[in-house]
């Protein structure tokens, strides 16, 4: 039986039926709302009034939610049952900041042991690294840290660095991080000319330490140091490399020294891991007592969303309207929108975790599934996409669910009045957009004739995601709850959220055309269009 | 005469010991009035070369007493001795003593560097109509050397607004001002500014000359041979010429930085900041030597280390490039063996026994299993030493100088690994 056929699934659709025809600025007349569809946990509130459900429809979404089993999965997904079925491995994410005293054993091993153990190890990187004390080759501090990794290890760790640029430490300030991606090498090319070899650290990261894009560009790095340094590969790879990855002997066989090794596990998952290893940049950035505390945040919001109850818990709650938005009110396209220029990778870090995690078609045992799953996700930060896109939010045809993030304390600590008065033209605009965008044309109050181009139709629905402030805690606890958010949907739709098959097919496609592209094979094989291309290129390659 | 000295800086004790053998007399300001007057001396002013003994025979003959601060305000002279960041220190001081002489003219001397214009802050801490003076004396003796330039000073520039208070200072001094004594008397702004100046185009030199030394090992020149050409030059003459692993020393690093910052802002010229980074990172050119040599890794070895005072003839190690390498050294996982003649004391305490750092007073013992050794003070004492004991005693042949105390030729043709600093040639 399929989700779509449970009672509780036609309740809801029967639910759906009567919803469509209220509209938000009706719903908001009810002064309750926000107090009865509000929720708050440490220093996060979320505000759901904005949404275009009631009382009811969190009940029903609830019962959905019970149906699915979903108090079963959270059980098994933090007892690390192999719910990665078709990897064959649990998904332990939550191990990695689970308190340094417990136990978690994953085949007959405590794993917390090992999670603490790398912490140990590094904590005692980021030290010697912060002291001014990990020399280069000419025996200078290094000064700057360039981290090389895509996906997973190149997202989490990058959107942290910048969301958490305020609880820098000072002992990191020397420092320069930089994060170096795509295949082509244009980040690379493009800060090497400006580095300084002698003082430059590279962090390679990478699950499988085989991830093309991330080698090709390591080795680049590597070249670089041999040409300006003149020292041997031994020399290099010990004072100016760092290794991240789940195969050490993979990252042996590349060079990485041992000492320079931090592992993590194949029980997490590439765009799970910023709480991991991977997380190094952000510790070299805020120090481990920030890094620890960013843990902690999520810590508790795993604690949260195992003990809270259904009606109550925000990851359960911030899915499960979402379910409601894609599987009974037809929207299929979400918006993040963080009104705060520090989170401004926050929207490229969630398209990879949702739509990578449940952009999916078939259920947990290959059937094909009946039923829409993750919708299309993009966003920017709010003030400047208001210049942008919002244009379609307000006006368009299509129907589009946002999440609105914002922190209400900024600038505290300053005393620069300026800064301050930007916070509040920043939550100015922010509650302004979501109030339209629910309410439309009726926010205006006035009984004139309003002309068709100047109309706002409304109902768009959004969340308000409110930090008391962005402090490291705050942000692990919103990272936590996309995560589990993301978690509680793919119960829902029966999907395994932890593998990303999607990805594969690509990578083996695109070795079978270098040989081709480098004129060592026959480009006969390919379809039209792609023999076509083959041919333009290289004729443009011949001709210069 | 009688002179009250407030603070606790190598200055005051220098003022002390010397004018209390012209037969003024003293009055120390503390709270332990029953204490020893030796005891009152720290690390850094109990090593200062004749300091101790006069300060000694001042307590003995009964011209250097202890006051309390409340019996000495209401002393009518006085000289401020506070560290560079007792500014607000000073303020207090100096309204309590304008309180306690509605009548009295009174005259401090500031001799502490809190920055330019500090002396007139001070001054106002007097009601407008007082004839109290606060004026500033800028002296420029370097730690090693204080006494015999405080009591025979080359030039004296004192910032006064009122002409008593200059003839009263001039009375203090007596004939510590010798007919060949140049006297500038200038406003206090401008001998704060000219304290500040001294001393900044002496860390220049330094800085450029350490820089020229980099240059020259580069390109495979001697630096003493240019350095001695510049040096010919009336223009430039020859002092603060000789390069090594940087300077270091409280007084003279805080003044440069003071006159840095006040660059900084007030002009945003980044110049003699550039001048501290660059010290900074000369001060581990000995560590990055040795780190070179071994290939990039120290660990497991055991590397000698001869000199920690930040000069020779004082103890102190405050900003010493034995510290910066120390710290480098041990942080790599090696051991160091460090001798020197007077700061072995401010190594233990400052080390606090670290197992990784061995302090001994027999420079032998130093070497004695050592992979290397890196001179980094020029205490006489080095120069007598055998090198081919030194050679005999370490496992690798190593010396990197610092100072260039060694000539490069001798000791290389003695089958020593030596590095000087402008003394090797590329490769």
């Amino acid at each position: 039986m399929t989700i779509t056929s449970s009672s509780s699934w036609q309740t809801l659709q029967d639910h759906a039926q009567q919803m469509q025809h209220s509209h938000l600025k009706e719903l908001l007349l009810d002064e309750s709302r926000f107090k009865t569809l509000s929720f708050a946990h440490g220093p996060l509130l979320i505000d759901f009034s904005k949404q275009r459900i009631d009382q009811h429809t969190l009940k029903h979404l609830v019962e959905l939610a019970k149906t699915a089993d979903l108090p079963g999965w959270i059980t098994r997904l933090f007892n690390g049952d192999p719910i990665n079925t078709s990897e064959a491995r649990p998904a332990l994410h939550t191990a990695l900041r689970e308190q340094a005293q417990t136990s978690l054993e994953v085949g007959g091993h405590n794993i917390i042991q090992d999670v603490q153990t790398n912490l140990s190890r590094m904590e005692k990187i980021v030290e010697r690294i912060h002291s001014g004390q990990w020399r280069g080759y000419a025996g200078e501090p290094i000064d700057t840290i360039v981290n090389i990794g895509v996906g997973g290890s190149d997202l989490g760790p990058y959107m942290a660095c910048s969301a958490l640029r305020g609880a820098r430490v000072n002992a990191g300030r020397h420092l320069k991080v930089h994060f170096v991606s795509s295949m082509d090498g244009s980040e690379l090319a493009d800060i090497l000319g400006s580095l300084n070899p002698a003082t430059t650290l590279f962090i390679v990261s990478s699950k499988s330490f085989t991830t093309i894009d991330t080698l090709s560009n390591a080795h680049t790095a590597r070249k670089w140091l041999r040409d300006a340094s003149g020292v041997n590969d031994t020399i290099i790879n010990r004072c100016h490399f760092i290794g991240i990855s789940a195969n050490p002997a993979k990252m042996s066989s590349w060079g990485i020294a041992d000492d320079n090794q931090l592992e993590f596990w194949d029980w997490i998952g590439g765009r799970y891991s910023m709480w991991s290893a991977i997380g190094l940049p952000i510790a070299l950035r805020i120090g481990m007592d920030g890094f620890r505390e960013m843990l902690q945040g999520a810590h508790s919001m795993d604690q949260h969303f195992l003990s809270a109850p259904l009606n109550e818990n925000l990851p359960v709650l911030l899915g499960l309207i979402g379910v409601w938005n894609v599987n009974f009110l037809d929207i299929h396209a979400h918006a993040i929108l963080p009104y705060d220029g520090r989170l401004i990778h926050l929207p490229a870090y969630l398209e990879q975790l949702e739509m990578e995690s449940n952009g999916k078609s078939v259920n947990r045992v290959g059937e094909s599934l009946d039923y829409r799953t993750c919708p299309v996700l993009w966003g920017e930060v709010g003030p400047n996409a208001q210049h942008a896109f919002y244009q379609l939010l307000h006006q368009g045809t299509e129907s589009v669910m946002c999440d609105f993030i914002v922190s209400a304390r900024r600038y505290e600590k300053t005393d620069n009045e300026s800064l301050r008065s930007q916070h509040t033209l920043t939550l100015a605009n922010c509650l302004a957009q979501s109030r339209i965008l629910a309410i439309g044309s009726a926010v205006q109050q006035n009984d004139q004739p309003v002309p068709g181009h100047k109309q706002y139709h409304g109902n768009q629905p959004s969340t308000t995601l409110l930090l008391d402030e962005l402090t490291p805690f705050s942000f692990g606890s919103l990272i936590a709850l996309y995560e589990h958010k993301v978690f509680v949907q793919s119960v829902i739709w029966d999907i395994n959220p932890f593998d990303q098959w999607g990805v594969e097919l690509g990578k083996t496609m695109a070795t079978s055309l270098l040989k081709p592209l480098q004129h060592q094979a026959s480009d006969s094989e390919f379809d039209p269009s792609t023999h076509g291309l083959m041919r333009h290129i290289h004729q443009q390659q011949e001709r210069s | 005469m009688e002179l009250t000295i407030w603070g606790q800086e190598l200055v005051g004790w220098v003022a002390a010991a010397v004018l209390s053998q012209q037969g003024h007399n003293i009055y120390w300001v503390t709270e332990q009035t029953d204490a020893d007057i030796l005891s009152l001396l720290d690390s850094t002013t109990i090593n200062e070369p004749q300091l101790k003994a006069l300060v000694q025979e001042g307590s003995q003959s009964g011209n250097i007493g202890l006051i309390s601060p409340q019996q000495a305000l209401g002393n009518d002279r006085h000289l401020f001795a506070l560290a560079a960041n007792e500014l607000l220190l000073a303020k207090s001081y100096v309204a309590q003593i304008a309180a306690f002489n509605d009548d009295n003219r009174v005259h401090i001397i500031n001799m502490s560097h809190f920055g330019v214009g500090s002396s007139d802050d001070l001054q106002r801490q007097f009601p407008e109509q007082s004839a109290s003076i606060v004026s500033y004396f800028a002296e420029n003796m370097s730690e090693g050397e204080a006494i015999s330039q405080f009591a025979s000073p080359s030039a004296i520039t004192f910032g006064c607004h009122a002409s008593w208070a200059t003839k009263d200072f001039r009375a203090l001094l007596g004939t510590l001002i010798a007919p060949s004594t140049e006297f500038f008397e200038v406003t206090p702004r401008e001998a704060e500014l000219t304290k500040f100046a001294i001393t900044g185009m002496l860390a220049l030199r330094i800085g450029f000359i350490n820089e020229m030394a980099n240059l020259a090992e580069q390109l495979g020149a001697d630096i003493d041979i240019i350095r001695r050409s510049m040096g010919a030059d009336q223009r430039i003459g020859p002092h603060y010429l000789a390069p090594g692993c940087g300077f270091g020393g409280g007084n003279f690093s805080r003044s440069i930085r003071g006159l840095a910052s006040l660059l900084e802002r007030n002009q945003q010229s980044a110049l003699l900041e550039t001048v501290l980074e660059e010290n900074e990172k000369q001060k581990e050119l000995p560590f990055r030597r040795l780190w070179q040599y071994f290939d990039c890794n120290l660990k497991g070895r055991t590397i000698a280390i001869w000199g920690a005072s930040f000069k020779p003839g004082s103890a102190s190690i405050d900003g010493a490039p034995s510290i910066r390498c120390i710290d480098a050294i041990i942080a790599q996982g090696a051991h160091v063996q460090v001798h020197d003649p007077e700061a072995l004391e401010n190594v233990r305490s400052h080390y606090q026994y670290h197992p990784q750092v061995h302090a001994t007073d027999n420079k032998l013992e130093a070497l004695r299993n050592a992979d290397a050794l890196l001179l980094l003070t020029d205490w006489p004492e080095y120069l007598d030493i055998d090198h081919h004991v030194v050679k005999s005693e370490l496992i690798t042949p190593l010396i990197i100088d610092g100072r260039n105390m060694f000539d490069y030729q001798t000791m290389r043709d003695s089958g020593i690994d030596y590095f000087g600093v402008g003394k090797t040639c590329a490769n």
